[in-house]
C-alpha cells in the first residue's frame, strides 16, 4: 500500500473545503483557518485541527468566534504583536456542539477529499454558524468564557476581565483579574508571570475609566 | 496516572522517535531514516510477495531479504552522504545479499512452518510466536532508530538492533503477552506475509502494526476521557518544555476548564518515547509552550505559555 502524504490530503480536503466555505461567507485564512465576518470586529472562526493515524489523517473541525476589540485590548496589555485570527476567543470542537461527543472525520485517499468536505461543510452551517451568530454578543461571550469555553484556562483568564469590561463590568473585570492573581501566588512559571504582565497592563474598557 | 510515575503494563523497547526535540542534523538524520524505513519496507514487501507467488514462503523470504538488505544499504548510504559509487557498491555487496538472502529464507521458512502448526495445534502457539516475532521486531527497530536519534552511528543502530540478549528478552515478553492475548484469525497471516516479515527483520525494518495499535489506543482514550466528563478539544498539539517538544495524542477540558494532555499507548511493546519521559514531567510541573500550526486549529494561540498541565499515559493492551 502506498500511502498518501498527509499534506497531500489535507491539501485536498482544503481544496475541496474552501468554496464551499465560502459560499457560507468564509474566507481562507493561512493554514488551515476560515474565518467569517458576523458583526463589525466579531469573525465566526473554523480550524481544521488534526491527528494522524496509519494512512489517514483525522480532522477535528473546531468552531469558534474571535472578538477583535477583546483580541485587541489583551494584546495591548501584554505588549504583544495583535494577530489578525489567532486564536479564536472562544471555541468548541464541531463533535461537542452536534452530539455531545467527539467527532472526527477521516481523509485516507484523495478520493476521500470531496465526501468529507461536504459533510463538514454541511455541519458548519447547521450547527457552527448558528454557536458562532450566538456568541456575538458580549453578555454572552462572557457566559462562555465562564462556561469554560476558551481553550485553556490561561486564555480565558485574560479574555473574561477585557470582555467584562467591555459588557461595563469594571469591578467585575477588577475582581476577576484580584482572584486570578491570588490563585497564582507563588508559582513562578511562564504562564503565572505573563498574566501578572496583563494585569500590570490591562486597562478597563468600560464606563468607570 | 501522572506521567513521571508511570510505568507500561508490558515491557520491551520500543520508542518511536519524536522528531522535534532533535538539533538540525539529527532532525535530518531523523528524516533521512525515515526515508530509509520507507524504502526498505517497500523493496522488501514487493520482491517478498512476487517470490512467495511463485516459490513459496522460503523462496519469498530469500526474495525479500536480499532485496530489502540492497535498499537498506542504499538508503543508509544516502542518509551517511555516501557518494553514488560508494552506495552501489555497499547496496550491491553480495556477500551482504547472501546474507540477507539466508536470513530472509530461513525466517521466511519459520513463517510458514508456523504456519503449519498453527493449523495443527491451533491458535495458542500462533498468537506465541506471533507475539515473539512481532515484539522481536518492533525492539530491534526501537533500538535501532533510538540509537540514530540519540546520535549514534549507523553501526552503532545495527549492533544496537541485533543485540541477541535484548531480542530474547522482547521474544519473551512478546510470547507471553500474545499467549494470553485473545485469539486471532488463523488465516490472518498469509505465507507471502510471512515471508516478508521475515525480509523485514533481516532487513531491520517494521510495518504498520504499532501504528494501527496506537491509533486505536486513541480511540480508546477518546472515550474513557469523555467517560470522565471531559472534552476533547485538540489532537496532537505540539508542547515545547525546557527538554524540548513533545506531542501528546490529547489534549482535553474538564469541566471546570482545566486542561490536560493525554497520551495513548497501545500493545505489548509501547512506550514512552525519550522526549515524552523528559518532558511529561516538566509539563506537569511548569507547564509548556504551544507550539505549531495545529496548536491554533485547535483554539491553543501558539507561544502563549501554559501553566502546570496533567499529562495522564493511558496504556492499553491491543
Amino acid at each position: 500500500m502506498v500511502a498518501v502524504a498527509a499534506r497531500v490530503l489535507v491539501g485536498e480536503l482544503v481544496a475541496e473545503l474552501a468554496p464551499r466555505l465560502a459560499s457560507l461567507g468564509f474566507k481562507k485564512r493561512a493554514g488551515e483557518v476560515f474565518t467569517c465576518v458576523l458583526a463589525d470586529d466579531v469573525l465566526g472562526w473554523v480550524g481544521l485541527n488534526r491527528g494522524h493515524s496509519a494512512g489517514a489523517v483525522e480532522i477535528n473541525p473546531v468552531m469558534g468566534v474571535r472578538h477583535q476589540v477583546v483580541e485587541q485590548r489583551v494584546a495591548e496589555a501584554l505588549g504583544e504583536k495583535f494577530h489578525q485570527y489567532i486564536p479564536p476567543t472562544v471555541s468548541s470542537p464541531l463533535g461537542y456542539l452536534t452530539g455531545g461527543r467527539y467527532k472526527a472525520w477521516f481523509v485516507a485517499a484523495v478520493d476521500d477529499a470531496q465526501s468529507v468536505a461536504a459533510e463538514i461543510a454541511g455541519v458548519v452551517e447547521q450547527v457552527g454558524l448558528p454557536f458562532m451568530r450566538s456568541n456575538m454578543g458580549l453578555n454572552r461571550l462572557v457566559e462562555s468564557i465562564q462556561g469554560g469555553l476558551t481553550a485553556s484556562r490561561e486564555q480565558g483568564a485574560t479574555r473574561l476581565p477585557v470582555a467584562l469590561s467591555a459588557a461595563g463590568e469594571c469591578a467585575g473585570a477588577r475582581q476577576v483579574i484580584e482572584t486570578e492573581l491570588d490563585r497564582l501566588a507563588g508559582r513562578d512559571d511562564p504562564a503565572a508571570n505573563r498574566f501578572r504582565q496583563f494585569a500590570q497592563g490591562f486597562r478597563p474598557l468600560g464606563p468607570a475609566d | 496516572m501522572s506521567a513521571s510515575s508511570a510505568r507500561p503494563l508490558v515491557g520491551s523497547q520500543i520508542e518511536v522517535i519524536s522528531a522535534f526535540k532533535a538539533p538540525p542534523n539529527t532532525l535530518l538524520r531523523t528524516l533521512k531514516s525515515v526515508v530509509v524505513l520507507a524504502a526498505t519496507v517497500t523493496a522488501a514487501l514487493g520482491c517478498g510477495a512476487a517470490a512467495t507467488a511463485v516459490g513459496g514462503p522460503m523462496a519469498g523470504g530469500a526474495a525479500a531479504g536480499a532485496c530489502g538488505g540492497v535498499a537498506n544499504r542504499a538508503a543508509f548510504g544516502w542518509a551517511d552522504g555516501k557518494s553514488a559509487s560508494e552506495m552501489l557498491d555497499s547496496a550491491f555487496d553480495l556477500r551482504l545479499m547472501a546474507r540477507d538472502a539466508t536470513i530472509g529464507a530461513f525466517t521466511g521458512a519459520v513463517g510458514g512452518a508456523v504456519d503449519s502448526l498453527v493449523a495443527a495445534a491451533g491458535g495458542l502457539i500462533q498468537r506465541t510466536v506471533m507475539g515473539a516475532i512481532t515484539n522481536t521486531v518492533a525492539g530491534a527497530i526501537t533500538d535501532g532508530v533510538t540509537t540514530l536519534a540519540n546520535g549514534g552511528s549507523m553501526g552503532d543502530a545495527w549492533n544496537s538492533a541485533t543485540d541477541l540478549s535484548h531480542r530474547f528478552t522482547d521474544a519473551v515478553i512478546g510470547g507471553v503477552i500474545g499467549a494470553l492475548g485473545k485469539p486471532a484469525p488463523t488465516s490472518a497471516k498469509s505465507g507471502a506475509s510471512k515471508a516478508a516479515d521475515g525480509a523485514t527483520e533481516a532487513a531491520g525494518t517494521g510495518g504498520v502494526g504499532p501504528v494501527l495499535q496506537g491509533q486505536a489506543g486513541v480511540e480508546r482514550s477518546v472515550l474513557a476521557a469523555e467517560a470522565r466528563g471531559e472534552a476533547v478539544i485538540g489532537r496532537e498539539v505540539t508542547i515545547e518544555t525546557s527538554a524540548g517538544r513533545t506531542r501528546p495524542d490529547l489534549v482535553v477540558r474538564d469541566a471546570q476548564g482545566n486542561l490536560k494532555f493525554i497520551e495513548s499507548k497501545c500493545g505489548p511493546s509501547a512506550c514512552l518515547t525519550p522526549n515524552q519521559r523528559a518532558g511529561f514531567p516538566l509539563i506537569e510541573s511548569s507547564g509548556g509552550i504551544p507550539r505549531g500550526a495545529n496548536a491554533g486549529l485547535a483554539g491553543l494561540p501558539p507561544g502563549q505559555p501554559i501553566g502546570p498541565t496533567p499529562v495522564q499515559v493511558d496504556w492499553w493492551l491491543p
